[in-house]
């Protein structure tokens, strides 16, 4: 089967992509977005292609189902693009759709699109009246998509259409700027909320469940995907081990006196002031009909579990003894070829998640080993494991192979990325393994490195 | 599909009784193999990999495996082709020998290692391995098919001589090359070789590489008389009734393998001695999650291990992609060898007729 998604290089795309690279059945994955792709798959063709492309039909073709998830989450750009990319481009999709003889759309809506309003039903079915707010940019653009799709929908009978109303999305990487701010915090133990009411958030990997189990089964329809809510923020906070910190709505409101504070607070620069405003209002979804109808079963069922998860799995920035070690590693390897490299062109993204890991390229290129912070894009093959994992392997308190064989370590792509994590981690060992001052020195530093994730 | 069996000669703590057990051994499984309807024994060609391979005459092994054997097929998997190890027309002369004597059964697979503990015993010149395989693989098959051979290459030059005996096969022993870095697939498919794939990867990955070779073959310049249009994977393979006694042997196969392999080949060094590497069965947690992890989306298609259930849906893997042939690596370091006698009956009478 060949499918197409729009969006995949983003937050919600990029473990959308994920679970469609590991699908049996899915044999060609078209990715259409602006920006190259984080994940690598023999399934994948990114295409760099805008969703107002007015030729996007032919992008489409032969594919039975597209995932629609590019959207501008916040503002913060001219009113005529947003409205653009997130109306005009949504209409777009959905036509080349039809066009290009898809059979079914699997659209990333909002719990938005009900209308940021605290005097919704509780909880909120996907029954409930949606009802415009053009004062919130985000929310109204999900509305008007939405409201433009009930005109759509009927005449267009042959389309399978899925409404995914998800919650705040929070993932082991954000893809927005608003999300970063929050993940931030949360890496300093901050829980930020704007009000006194339940966090409406949802384990973008959950989403991404929900969608494919809608393009499994050929449903059509909206669903709510929401944690359930384990109380107010004081609570949420106290479950997970985290600082309750209110932002004051009304300084939030005036983002260009707040943003000198929240920059001090090392909260970066506000985006979109729109989205505080609304920050505090109740919203309280239920995800039964995802649950009974698509046996939605989220990893992440509260939202506490989402905040742990995030706290377990993010990778956490700055890591200084990480970045050192990298350092030392380029600078040693400078200049350097290495013959059991030639040959291999590849860039390899090493990916350690939770607290004190961090995203590196390591790119192998005419024999030479180089290393740098950040995540390649696109890469050639990924190797994914807790920097936890990647510590213990540096210490030799395991080893690659059980890594591998238990899934600590996980390897996609190419062969690079085994070839030289593994080389990297071997080669340090041996290095621990001399005798006299350097294998001292080796081990001096294998104990440094592994004392903390600071 | 079909299945064969790939002999490294592994030892974990070898001594010199443990290895001339070990080398009967292998002969009396390749006689059961022979019997329960492998497709082929392959062996290997290293030299100086202790512990990790004692393969170091392939050749005199494989005979023997003839000599006794009636039907089943001979690799070389593979024949070192750098001058230094084995002069071309010493390979011409071996493997048309074997042919002759095993009545035309012989597979012929070669590459170039790359080991430094190898490169640089035998003083091999890295910059030209690749050209000097190259070259090999070219003059190779044209000695088997003319009467009176002269070359004047690169690296070699050689004056009319007439390389006797000829192998029987027509036009000659099918040639497979080894592949294991990234791109050699589809390289040695536009050369018009079988891929004997060494390197694992995900369903998606090894899917990837496949349909890169399959589309190099088909537009290859073949560089003998014939196209081989054949892909083998060589997992590591351990299966007996009880699935978690399978997994305790089979893991720590797999762990002892990929651990040692490591070690040589990306060590930046040459280790001598009793390799420093994880060896032990994986403890209770680990071969839970090993369990626990085989045949899940994005898993590396590195092993067959388990109960005859668990392997058939292995196996399935590789065959939902197209994969021709799997040379299973039963025999590793750690695994008794009563038990690998097991794993091979089990494997054929329980796995093997699902995928006839």
């Amino acid at each position: 089967m060949r499918v197409a998604v729009t969006g995949g290089s983003g937050q919600l795309g990029s473990v959308v992509l994920r679970r469609l690279i590991d699908h049996r059945k899915v044999k060609r994955i078209v990715s259409l977005d602006l920006s190259p792709p984080r994940l690598v798959s023999g399934k994948l063709e990114a295409r760099q292609v805008d969703v107002r492309a007015p030729e996007l039909a032919k992008h489409l073709e032969g594919c039975e189902v597209v995932f629609h998830l590019a959207f501008l989450v916040t503002a913060k750009v001219d009113p005529e693009v947003y409205y653009g990319v997130n109306v005009e481009g949504t209409r777009n999709v959905f036509q080349a759709a039809v066009q290009a003889g898809a059979r079914q759309v699997i659209y990333a809506s909002s719990m938005a699109a009900y209308g940021v309003y605290g005097d919704h039903p509780e909880p909120i079915l996907e029954t409930t009246p949606r009802r415009p707010l053009p004062d919130f940019p985000y929310s109204y653009a999900k509305y008007q998509v939405e409201d433009w799709l009930d005109q759509f929908e009927p005449t267009h009978p042959e389309l399978a259409i899925v409404r995914l109303r998800p919650a705040i999305l929070v993932g082991t990487r954000f893809g927005n700027p608003l999300g970063q701010l929050f993940g931030q915090a949360l890496e300093r133990g901050w829980l930020v909320s704007s009000g006194d009411v339940p966090l409406p958030l949802v384990w973008d990997e959950d989403v991404a469940d929900a969608a494919i189990a809608a393009m499994d089964q050929g449903r059509r329809g909206a669903y709510n995907l929401m944690a359930t809510p384990e109380g107010g923020p004081a609570e949420l906070a106290a479950a997970t081990g985290l600082k309750d910190v209110r932002t004051p709505k009304a300084l939030l409101a005036l983002s260009s006196a707040a943003a000198p504070l929240l920059e001090r607070l090392g909260l970066g620069d506000p985006v979109d002031p729109s989205w505080a405003r609304f920050g505090g209002v109740r919203m309280v979804l239920s995800s039964e009909k995802a649950k009974q109808e698509l046996s939605w079963r989220p990893r992440c069922p509260t939202n506490a579990d989402v905040l742990r998860r995030y706290r377990a799995e993010a990778p956490g920035g700055g890591a200084r003894r990480l970045a050192w070690f990298f350092r030392s590693l380029d600078l040693a390897s400078r200049g350097k070829t290495e013959p059991e490299l030639s040959g291999m062109s590849s860039a390899v993204h090493l990916a350690l998640l939770g607290p004190g890991g961090g995203d590196y390229t390591l790119r192998v290129e005419g024999g030479r080993l180089t290393t740098q912070a950040g995540a390649p894009r696109p890469p050639t093959s990924v190797a994914t494991m807790k920097w936890e994992i990647f510590r213990q392997l540096l210490r030799g308190e395991l080893d690659f192979a059980t890594a591998q064989l238990t899934g600590k370590l996980r390897l996609e792509g190419d062969t690079s990325a085994g070839f030289v994590v593994g080389a990297l981690v071997r080669r340090f060992r041996n290095q621990t393994e001399l005798p006299g001052w350097r294998g001292q020195a080796a081990r001096r530093f294998a104990s440094w490195l592994a004392g903390g994730a600071a | 599909m079909k299945f064969s069996l790939f002999y490294e000669m592994q030892l974990s703590q070898p001594s010199r009784a443990k290895e001339a057990e070990l080398f009967r051994a292998c002969v009396d499984q390749a006689v059961l193999a022979d019997h329960l309807g492998y497709h082929c024994i392959w062996a290997v060609e290293h030299h100086g990999l202790y512990e990790y391979s004692h393969s170091s005459a392939p050749e005199i092994f494989l005979s023997f495996v003839a000599a006794r054997t009636e039907r089943i097929r001979i690799g070389h998997g593979v024949t070192l082709l750098p001058h230094r190890y084995n002069h071309p027309i010493r390979v011409a002369e071996r493997v048309a020998t074997l042919d002759l004597l095993s009545g035309g059964r012989v597979n012929w697979g070669s590459g170039k290692s790359s080991s430094r503990v190898e490169q640089e015993a035998f003083q091999n010149d890295l910059a030209t391995l690749h050209d000097q395989w190259l070259e090999a693989v070219e003059i190779i098959p044209r000695m088997w098919s003319s009467d009176v051979f002269s070359y004047s290459g690169r690296h070699f030059q050689i004056p009319p001589t007439q390389v006797v005996p000829k192998p029987v096969q027509q036009p000659h022993p099918p040639m497979f090359a080894a592949c294991s870095k990234p791109d050699t697939a589809k390289n040695v498919g536009a050369l018009g070789l079988g891929a004997l794939n060494f390197a694992f990867g995900t369903d998606d990955y090894l899917g990837q590489k496949l349909e890169e070779y399959r589309k190099a073959v088909a537009n290859a310049r073949p560089i003998g008389r014939q196209v081989t249009n054949h892909f083998a994977c060589t997992p590591a393979t351990l299966v007996l009734p009880d699935d978690r006694e399978a997994c305790t042997y089979g893991f720590r196969g797999a762990r002892f393998f990929l651990e040692a392999l490591q070690r040589y080949y990306l060590g930046g060094d040459r280790p001598t001695g009793e390799l420093k590497i994880a060896r032990d069965p994986l403890n209770t947690a680990d071969l839970a999650d090993a369990m626990a992890m085989r045949n899940q989306p994005g898993s590396q298609m590195a092993t067959i291990v388990g109960d005859p259930v668990a392997a058939r849906e292995s196996v399935a893997r590789f065959q939902e992609l197209g994969v021709d042939e799997l040379i299973l690596v039963m025999q590793m370091g750690t695994v008794p060898l009563e038990i690998i006698d097991r794993s091979l009956r089990t494997f054929a009478e329980a796995v093997m007729p699902h995928f006839a």
